[in-house]
């Protein structure tokens, strides 16, 4: 014996009375119920189903009742230090805004990245001994390219 | 620009949009209160049988709902849930204070001004009087399932989480509650 209905015989209550019925929909409620019982339950179904709209009418809710919800949950809520005009990221709703995003801001780091490198690579600085060899005259290593005459040389000496 | 922006809630489920007002997110809320306000309003009218109180009783659960969002139990779904707190809060109530729920005298006030009955006034009260007395007359177990099902059309799924017992148990109240209250209600509806 059954004792529960299927959802087949559930949706067909709400929607049709026994008389209406196809053939093989009424061997399928008949296998849970008389005919008898199916009608009473479809009336009582359908009866219900009219007060529940009926009902659902007639009832409201005083609009400030939804402000004086809002203005509560604000209130739990409220952060101390908010800064205007800030645009919620997270809440961007763009297809694959986030990765992208991400993927830019990798990339903006390596190329900074990079690009300092390269200013240190170009400011390298020379230790003192480069300084000197590139920078000091030593005499003594310089060749003369030409024959001093005497008054050339007296007045180099003075 | 403006729709890019804005994180579509509407398409969210419930258990989303709960996790999101636990975060503080106003437009979750919001949406969740157009979800769940009028149907909410309606059970609590059923059990109370007083438009203001359960307009009070919908304030008070949603107040809850902002203070302690946390309490969602996120392994059952978002309307077993709440129906579940809301079914509470009325059995508390009834601890509380002897209910008269035989007579609907709602509807005798909102008849006076109504303009277009579905069907004739008298069937009309005289049936919503009598299911609330056929109704009563059960066991709550059943009582709340029958309800649940063809007042707030929950799910069977739903129905099990909110009373907390299997599907099959579920599926038996509601045949043995359906036939009995149709049996009893038959009287009415015969022309």
């Amino acid at each position: 014996m059954n004792t529960s209905f299927n959802k087949k015989i559930e949706h067909l209550f709400k929607e049709k009375s026994f008389s209406e019925l196809t053939f093989s929909e009424k061997e399928t409620v008949l296998t849970s119920l008389s005919a008898e019982e199916y009608d009473e339950i479809h009336t009582c179904i359908k009866n219900i189903s009219l007060k529940n709209k009926k009902d659902a009418q007639n009832l409201s809710i005083p609009q400030n009742n939804k402000e004086q919800l809002l203005q509560h949950f604000r209130k739990k809520h409220q952060t101390q230090f908010s800064m205007p005009f800030t645009v919620p990221f997270i809440e961007i709703s763009i297809p694959y805004f986030k990765p992208a995003f991400l993927a830019t801001c990798v990339l903006a780091f390596f190329v900074i990245a990079t690009v300092m490198n390269k200013e240190k690579e170009d400011n390298y600085e020379l230790t003192i001994e480069e300084f000197n060899k590139y920078t000091t005259l030593y005499e003594d290593h310089m060749e003369s390219d030409y024959e001093l005459d005497e008054t050339t040389a007296f007045l180099m000496n003075m | 620009m403006t729709f890019f922006l804005s994180k579509k809630y509407s398409v969210s489920s419930d258990e989303e949009l709960i996790l999101y007002v636990s975060k503080g997110k106003e437009k979750a809320f919001d949406e969740l209160y157009k979800r769940y306000a009028k149907k909410l309003l309606y059970f609590f009218f059923q059990k109370l049988n007083d438009e203001e109180k359960a307009n009070d009783f919908l304030q008070d659960l949603f107040l809850k709902i902002i203070e302690h969002p946390n309490k969602f139990d996120e392994t059952k779904k978002f309307s077993s849930w709440i129906y579940s707190v809301a079914h509470n809060m009325c059995k508390n109530e009834f601890r509380n204070e002897e209910l008269h729920l035989s007579k609907n005298n709602f509807f005798k006030e909102k008849q006076e001004n109504n303009v277009t009955p579905f069907f004739c006034e008298i069937d009309l009260k005289l049936f919503n009087a009598t299911l609330c007395q056929e109704l009563n007359k059960l066991e709550e177990t059943h009582r709340l399932t029958f309800e649940l099902r063809y007042m707030h059309e929950l799910t069977l799924n739903e129905i099990a989480e909110a009373t907390e017992v299997s599907i099959g148990t579920v599926k038996s109240r509601l045949f043995y509650t359906t036939k009995k209250l149709a049996k009893e209600l038959h009287f009415l509806t015969e022309k």
